[in-house]
């Protein structure tokens, strides 16, 4: 037994900055995801018009699409914008994750009776009132199902963060990883295993601990996608 | 299902090989990461199995 | 009631629709824009026509990364997609343990790309270097490293979207086939693959569109290593883009294809299973 790769991975290639980079983005994309385009769904489905039509089928086209065809312009609009940073990327992730979000979301909220709805806006809540205290609640397998989702992408999402995030100041776990192999010549393989546990240890703890949910969120997002 | 599949047994033991052999790349590299003389093999014995690393870019 | 939510559009509407204008429309209109041009950044960008797709096209390199890319898709699509079918046909039956032995398959999945492509080759070099080789050093390690590495990613996942769908067969057809003298191949063919269309058609739309876009595994892996002969097309379109300099134009040419070619693919998929589901 011997800690001392994880030492070295610790202390050489600063390992829990980028642990720390990754929580960051990855629970303030999820966060912000959930609650914006559950609204932004529930919005569109709720009121019948062709632009809200137009915004659905863009979002859903938008799944498809991959990631290299904008890859090169997204990040000069983010060096542009100066989003280069875990937070400004929850902006970018919000806009690159909305499209299956709101699917899934949109897919849901056609099923919940919208008499329930009119009755609390009869009741004199507003939208927004009505928003949170009647239907947030009732979409919280969606929620759960959804959250999941964006955060096994923004978790272990390369490309983008490698692109866009300033590479001086951040770094995530996977461009932590990526950059071990390059640029020094020789490489500490033991450092770059015990990163490797590291980076799993989290992964698998989270996944034992809520797999109930995790295989039904997916099977309902496969179904739906 | 009434059907009760024959040999469930001999299912459940093959398939616990199988999970064994799935989760084996994850355990290899958790029991590896624990020995300290792999930074050596730069100019040792194993030679490319290091060349294998050079940078990409 | 519509009438009052409309009212309220900027806070529904607008975060969501601002990220989406930065994050998504403005990077993709700019695209296909910049496809025509001429550039190194956007503020020097020329008008040339079709130019970059005509060199995109004389590119040997991005011809080799679609053939290899095709390959390696049809391989890994008829693979995951038979194991994972028949691993859940097991599993949906009652053997003791199968709880643990999904929990087990998923796994891989939740890992991500870059983090598997070098425990594998890590795994592979280990087990190459006894006899001298190494995986960077044959095209054909790399392929067949590459398909262990995505089927034993994926099969888990497929296997969960195979048994949901086995599980939602209503089980007196399976009887009523018994009953008739279906052996268990016919029972097979006649009701149980026709009834799982909707989970095939998700499966294979999913692993199709997966290995064209596959990127992370084929960077960590391999890198296209050796000589570019692994390279797959996302990564050839990154290369394009960040390696060569006054390639840009072309790159962006490249993924313009590539943006076209997905799409059609997935939907020519999508029409090929859906007209063999049945109507329930």
């Amino acid at each position: 037994m011997a800690l001392e790769n994880f030492a070295n991975a610790m202390e050489k290639y600063n390992f829990l900055e980028s642990v720390l980079w990754t929580v960051v983005m990855t629970v303030g994309s999820v966060v912000v995801i959930l609650l914006c385009t559950s609204m932004f769904a529930w919005y569109i489905t709720r009121v019948k018009s062709t632009a809200t039509k137009l915004l659905y089928l863009l979002c859903v086209f938008s799944m498809v699409v991959p990631f290299q065809m904008v890859m090169f312009t997204l990040s000069l609009v983010t060096d542009r914008l100066r989003l280069g940073t875990p937070w400004g990327l929850v902006i970018i992730y919000l806009g690159f994750g909305a499209g299956l979000a709101v699917f899934m979301f949109c897919g849901f909220v056609k099923s919940i009776p919208i008499e329930i709805e009119e009755a609390a806006m009869i009741d004199g809540c507003s939208p927004l009132r009505t928003f949170f205290s009647v239907v947030l609640p009732i979409m919280k397998p969606t929620y759960i199902s959804v959250g999941i989702l964006e955060t096994m992408w923004i978790w272990n999402d390369f490309l983008l963060p490698y692109l866009t995030l300033d590479l001086n100041k951040f770094s995530t776990i996977p461009i932590t990883i990526q950059r071990m192999q390059g640029s020094y010549g020789r490489v500490d393989m033991g450092a770059i295993m015990a990163s490797l546990v590291m980076a799993i240890i989290p992964i698998v703890v989270f996944y034992l601990s809520c797999q109930k949910y995790i295989i039904k969120g997916v099977a309902a997002g496969a179904v739906k996608g | 299902m009434k059907r009760k599949a024959r040999g469930g047994w001999f299912a459940t033991i093959l398939f616990t090989i199988i999970s064994i052999f799935y989760v084996a790349p994850l355990l290899i590299v958790l029991i590896n990461s624990f020995k300290e003389a792999l930074i050596k093999c730069v100019c040792g014995a194993l030679r490319i199995f290091c060349h294998s690393f050079v940078a990409i870019s | 009631m519509e009438k009052s939510i409309k009212r309220y559009f900027p806070v529904f509407l607008g975060p969501t629709f601002l990220a989406f204008l930065i994050g998504f429309i403005a990077p993709f209109l700019m695209g296909i824009y910049l496809s025509f041009c001429d550039f190194r950044t956007v503020t020097d960008a020329k008008f040339n026509g079709v130019q970059n797709y005509v060199r995109a096209f004389q590119d040997g390199e991005f011809a080799h990364a679609f053939l290899f890319t095709a390959l390696f898709t049809v391989t890994t699509l008829i693979l995951i997609n038979v194991i994972a079918f028949a691993v859940a046909l097991v599993l949906t039956r009652e053997i003791r343990g199968t709880n643990i032995f999904r929990t087990v398959f998923f796994m891989p999945n939740l890992i991500g790309g870059i983090v598997l492509g070098y425990v594998w080759q890590l795994i592979f070099n280990g087990l190459l270097s006894r006899y001298d080789l190494a995986l960077k050093i044959s095209a054909r390690y790399g392929f067949w490293g590459l398909v262990i590495l995505i089927c034993w990613q994926q099969i888990g996942y497929m296997m969960i979207i195979y048994i949901a769908g086995l599980q939602s067969i209503p089980g007196d057809l399976n009887e009523a086939a018994e009953i008739d003298g279906a052996n268990g191949w016919q029972r097979l063919w006649n009701v149980t693959i026709p009834n799982m269309m909707p989970s095939i058609t998700i499966c294979t739309f999913l692993t199709l569109t997966n290995g064209f876009k596959l990127f992370d595994q084929n960077l960590s892996l391999t890198a296209g290593e050796p000589m570019k002969q692994t390279e797959m097309l996302a990564l050839n379109i990154f290369n394009t883009f960040y390696g060569r300099v006054g390639y840009q134009g072309v790159g962006q040419a490249k993924a313009v294809v590539f943006f076209v070619l997905v799409v059609a693919l997935g939907l020519i998929q999508l029409k090929m299973t859906r007209s063999k589901e049945v109507q329930q």
